[in-house]
């Protein structure tokens, strides 16, 4: 919601800061990520009226009508984050090598399109395919209870598991 | 692209990936805003690239900023007026560049009373770091906070109250006071509670699990961390380091009616049945070890268990427990632990695994040496009561320049490695007959008992130097006993002095050095020879493999 990468992390720190101040506010019958965005959205547009030139993306209304639609579809995140690890493991390689470069090295488009001998266009394409696949791949799973878990990534490196 | 004709998933897909335009990003607001489908496109493509950031590895580098947060604290630090130890050599024009050395003031002195008292008559030296200068920079914060222990124990907090407990127990052995500690705050990801895990010590009512510690303190700041992480992630704030501690992964819960189990096996260290479950000292005493401890066989450890059988049982004690469906089998001759359990406690035990493999080990790395010089040439700073704390490069300094004066000798002792918190001795003596005929034996030659405790980059040693000398000899001996070689062909140092008698000449210290630096003192010794001894202590801390610790 916000564009400047360091604005985004003094809000990000002053909401996390709020969030911890005023936990013992909170109310253990709502789901916490609702409560948490409401305080996130609150921090933004206080400073947006603050500042009129604070560096926000999106106008009031769209914010509100994100929010809405956050709340409508507030999952379970601890199922959602399984059933990803177990799709993440089904792609081929080439897309988890674009996957990787995007999140875990931090890359630019510009500087995985270059990576992987291709275009800014064509990367744009192919992060928008696979985050729909990855959704599509996700919901199949929860909706099937497929869920079995794969033994995470571990320190110790002998495992067998029968 | 186009933004009218561009579909909405694309224009989200191209939203996280900072690719939209002004124009691109008013129409992408008008869709999410006057579009439902699309804002609920925009929460789970949000919800799927939070998921994808969080499941990359940490950014383990300090930032730009907290490293200008940190100048601005040296900046300040440096206008601190203390009392300098010792600037000056030999009462001339300071031929050693002044002591690089730090704030210690914050140090609490109730730890005095908790040495090993020295017998009667024996002087002690107290030897610390007092002038105040800014700490060196630290080359990563990870490796700060696996360097300094904390005297607080999560176990029965919740995560919030846990990391309360951290900051003031950081606060307290931040002797050298670093901006990287002073300014780290912690936060937590209260979503990604672990539903699967059933704490015994629940309260009624409360809305946070209460930490069962798998590991008895004291704690690092990185294990305390990777042990909140089992509960719950932690993170430190934008600008300082970002934890692994990760989403505490949540498989479904066990259906008690048909519960599915799996098998596991997990290589564990070499050593992990001895030293990963064992409480390196009692707990609620502070970081430095007690009278009652230094008096204690330091060489005692607990086997768990005499076989594998016993070791198994005594590893399910281990908290958070085991349910009854769960089986362990530990083999220590293959260094193994097998568990056969649902998958819930499969995977929190291998985090439990994981957090005690991962244990940091940290040893004291002591060499000592002597040197016996003029008493004109003893540095001032030296006296009967306290010494000087040196950096390596100002140590060489000085021994290059009493090696150059006449009747200088240099005695190098051999080097101890000593765990933190245990004690150590080290013997160079010729065991001689009394004076009396038969035994009880005397000896000759040299002693050093050694307990070392140390948070972070500031290292206690206390104990006492002991000299073995011919009552006639002196000093003289001291060189030829300490470096004597065994030579059957010839007298050894020891025999040349017989029937001297021996007179013991004893010196308490109780130093506090930062890591790779060297404590000056001298040594009480009435031999009638003039020249005065100074031994010189300089202490490292080392991993288990004896590498330094990097900062």
């Amino acid at each position: 919601m916000v564009r400047d990468v360091h604005v985004r992390e003094d809000v990000f720190q002053e909401v996390s800061r709020t969030l911890w101040e005023r936990f013992e506010d909170y109310d253990l019958s709502f789901a916490f990520g609702a409560w948490a965005r409401g305080i996130a959205a609150r921090k933004l547009l206080e400073a947006r009226r603050r500042q009129a030139r604070f560096p926000l993306v999106f106008p009031p209304e769209t914010i509100a009508a994100v929010l809405e639609a956050f709340d409508a579809s507030d999952d379970d995140v601890s199922l959602h984050e399984t059933a990803l690890r177990l799709c993440l493991e089904e792609l081929p390689q080439r897309s988890r090598t674009i996957l990787k470069l995007r999140y875990d090295r931090r890359k630019s488009c510009d500087e995985i399109a270059e990576a992987v001998g291709s275009t800014l266009k064509a990367i744009h394409q192919i992060l928008c395919r696979l985050r729909q696949t990855l959704h599509l791949c996700i919901e199949r799973r929860i909706d099937r209870d497929d869920l079995e878990p794969t033994p995470p990534q571990s320190a110790i490196p002998a495992r067998h598991e029968s | 692209m186009n933004p009218e004709s561009a579909d909405s998933p694309e224009l989200i897909s191209a939203y996280f990936d900072h690719a939209l335009t002004d124009p691109e990003c008013q129409e992408l607001a008008v869709r999410l805003q006057n579009d439902p489908g699309a804002a609920l496109e925009f929460a789970r493509t949000a919800r799927l690239h939070a998921m994808l950031e969080a499941a990359a590895p940490p950014q383990r580098t300090v930032s730009g900023m907290l490293q200008h947060r940190w100048w601005k604290f040296a900046a300040a630090a440096a206008v601190v007026a203390a009392a300098a130890v010792g600037a000056v050599w030999y009462g001339q024009k300071a031929s050693v560049a002044p002591q690089r050395s730090f704030v210690v003031e914050q140090i609490v002195t109730d730890g005095l009373e908790t040495i090993a008292p020295l017998p009667p008559g024996v002087k002690r030296r107290t030897v610390r770091v007092t002038a105040a200068t800014a700490p060196p920079p630290a080359s990563s914060l990870d490796a700060l906070l696996s360097r300094y222990y904390v005297d607080v124990d999560p176990a029965g907090l919740t995560v919030p109250e846990a990391l309360v407990a951290l900051k003031s127990g950081i606060t307290a052995v931040n002797y050298l006071g670093r901006a990287e500690l002073a300014s780290l705050q912690f936060g937590y990801g209260a979503a990604q509670i672990h539903p699967a895990l059933q704490i015994p010590s629940r309260q009624p009512g409360d809305g946070e699990p209460r930490i069962v510690a798998p590991l008895p303190k004291p704690f690092t700041v990185s294990e305390y961390l990777a042990i909140c992480g089992l509960y719950r992630s932690v993170w430190s704030e934008p600008g300082g380091i970002v934890y692994p501690g990760g989403a505490v992964s949540a498989p479904a819960a066990p259906d008690p009616g048909h519960t599915r189990v799996a098998t596991r096996t997990f290589r564990v260290p070499p050593d992990f049945f001895t030293r990963a479950l064992v409480p390196p000292r009692d707990p609620g005493t502070g970081p430095f070890p007690t009278a009652g401890e230094m008096a204690a066989d330091p060489f005692k450890a607990r086997e768990v268990g005499d076989s594998d059988r016993p070791a198994a049982a005594e590893l399910k004690t281990v908290p958070p427990g085991f349910p009854p469906v769960a089986t362990l089998m530990a083999s220590r001759s293959a260094s193994t632990v097998t568990v056969t359990a649902d998958p819930a406690t499969l995977d929190h035990w291998e985090r439990i695994l994981n957090v005690v493999s991962q244990r940091a080990v940290h040893q004291h790395y002591i060499i000592t040496k002597f040197i016996i010089c003029p008493p004109d040439r003893v540095p001032a700073g030296v006296n009967d009561a306290s010494g000087l704390i040196l950096t390596d490069e100002e140590y060489q300094k000085m021994t290059r320049e009493l090696a150059a004066v006449a009747a200088t000798e240099l005695v190098g002792a051999p080097s101890i490695i000593v765990r933190r918190g245990q004690r150590s001795r080290l013997e160079i003596i010729y065991e001689v007959p009394s004076l009396e005929t038969g035994p009880p034996y005397d000896w000759l030659g040299l002693t050093q008992d050694v307990m070392t405790a140390g948070s972070g980059e500031l290292i206690r040693i206390s104990g006492m130097v002991d000299l073995g000398l011919p009552a006639w000899s002196g000093l003289y001996a001291l060189t030829t006993l300490v470096r004597s070689e065994p030579n059957p062909a010839r007298d050894n140092g020891a025999n040349q002095f017989m029937g001297e008698g021996v007179l013991h000449h004893q010196t308490g210290f109780d130093l506090w050095i930062p890591d790779g630096s060297t404590a000056v003192f001298s040594l009480d010794v009435a031999t009638g020879d003039p020249r005065t001894v100074l031994a010189c202590v300089t202490v490292r801390l080392i991993d288990v493999a004896g590498r330094p610790l990097s900062r």
